[in-house]
C-alpha cells in the first residue's frame, strides 16, 4: 500500500514538473542582443587566441618594459664591474712601469 | 544569425562537419552550432538561474568558452550538445558560487502564459504555483537539476542524459527517482 502510495506521489511529482519545465522560447531582442555579443566576441577571437587582443598587448608591453629594465640594470652593473677591473689593471701597469724607470721607489 | 553568409552551404552542415570545420577556426560553421543550440542553451540557463539577464549573460559566456576550446574539443562519441551543456553547468555553479547570497528573482510571468481557458484568477493560482515548484527544482543539487532540465525540458531519454553527466543510464534513473523523493519531501504534504 506505501508503495503504492510513494508511486502515486511520484507520478503526480513528474505530471507537476512536466507542466512546468517547458522549453522557452527566448524573447526576440534578447536573442538579437545575445547575436551581437557572441558575433563581436567571434570577430575578436582570432587576435584574443593570438595573444594579440588589447588587454594582452597592455601585458605585452608591461613585461617587455620590465624585462628592457632588468636588462639594462644587469647590464650596467656588468659594465661598471668591467670598467673597475680595466681601471685596476691600468693602474697596475703604470706602477710597474714608474716601478722599472725608477721614479717611485718600492715600498716596504 | 552569427554566419554573414544565410545563401551559403554552411547551415545544412551536420554537427560533426561544423565542428570540424570551427575547430579550424571557421567562424560561419561556429556561427552555425551557436544558431541551433543558442536557444536551448539559454532555457537550460534560464532555468537554472530564473534570471533572464543572467541567462543572457551566462548564455553568451558559454559559447565563448565553447569558441576559446573548440580548436581543442576532440569527439570521444559525446554530442556536442553534451560539452555544451557541461559548459554551461560550470558556469552556473560558478554563477552560483559569486552570488551565494544572491536575492531569488521571480521568474518572468512570460514563462507561464500556459493558458487554462479557466480565467485570470485560476491562471494566478497556477503561476504562483509553477513559481513555486520552480524554487523548490532550484533548491535541489545542481545535478538533480540538470537532469530535471534536461528530462523534461529536452526530452533526453537516460541514456542521453548519462552521456551529458558523465554517469550511466542506471545511475541517471536511481538519480532521477531519489530526486523525485526528495522533490516530494521537500514540497511537503499538500504541495502536488
Amino acid at each position: 500500500m506505501k508503495t503504492h502510495d510513494t508511486d502515486h506521489d511520484l507520478r503526480k511529482i513528474e505530471g507537476a514538473l512536466q507542466a512546468v519545465l517547458t522549453p522557452i522560447r527566448p524573447p526576440r531582442e534578447m536573442l538579437v542582443r545575445l547575436n551581437s555579443r557572441v558575433r563581436d566576441l567571434v570577430a575578436t577571437e582570432p587576435a584574443r587566441s593570438a595573444g594579440l587582443a588589447p588587454e594582452n598587448l597592455t601585458m605585452l608591453s608591461l613585461a617587455g618594459a620590465f624585462t628592457l629594465l632588468m636588462t639594462l640594470a644587469v647590464g650596467f652593473r656588468m659594465a661598471g664591474s668591467i670598467v673597475g677591473v680595466l681601471t685596476l689593471l691600468n693602474q697596475l701597469n703604470r706602477q710597474m712601469k714608474a716601478r722599472k724607470s725608477g721614479s717611485l721607489a718600492p715600498t716596504g | 544569425m552569427l554566419n554573414g553568409s544565410p545563401n551559403g552551404p554552411t547551415p545544412a552542415l551536420s554537427d560533426k562537419e561544423a565542428l570540424v570545420l570551427a575547430s579550424k577556426g571557421d567562424p560561419e560553421a561556429f556561427g552555425v552550432l551557436y544558431e541551433r543550440y543558442a536557444a536551448r542553451i539559454y532555457t537550460y540557463i534560464f532555468y537554472r538561474t530564473g534570471s533572464g539577464t543572467d541567462a543572457e549573460d551566462l548564455t553568451a559566456r558559454v559559447f565563448m568558452r565553447a569558441l576559446r576550446h573548440i580548436p581543442k574539443y576532440q569527439d570521444r562519441g559525446v554530442p556536442f550538445t553534451a560539452w555544451l551543456y557541461r559548459i554551461a553547468h560550470n558556469l552556473v555553479a560558478n554563477w552560483h558560487r559569486d552570488g551565494a547570497r544572491r536575492p531569488e528573482t521571480p521568474l518572468d510571468e512570460a514563462l507561464f502564459q500556459h493558458s487554462t481557458g479557466q480565467g485570470p484568477e485560476h491562471a494566478l493560482l497556477q503561476n504562483e504555483r509553477n513559481e513555486a515548484l520552480l524554487r523548490l527544482v532550484r533548491r535541489l543539487p545542481p545535478d538533480r537539476q540538470q537532469l530535471l532540465i534536461l528530462k523534461f525540458v529536452e526530452n533526453y531519454s537516460n541514456a542521453e542524459i548519462g552521456r551529458v553527466m558523465g554517469r550511466t543510464e542506471g545511475a541517471v534513473k536511481s538519480l532521477y527517482h531519489r530526486t523525485l523523493l526528495a522533490l516530494r519531501d521537500l514540497a511537503g504534504k499538500g504541495f502536488f
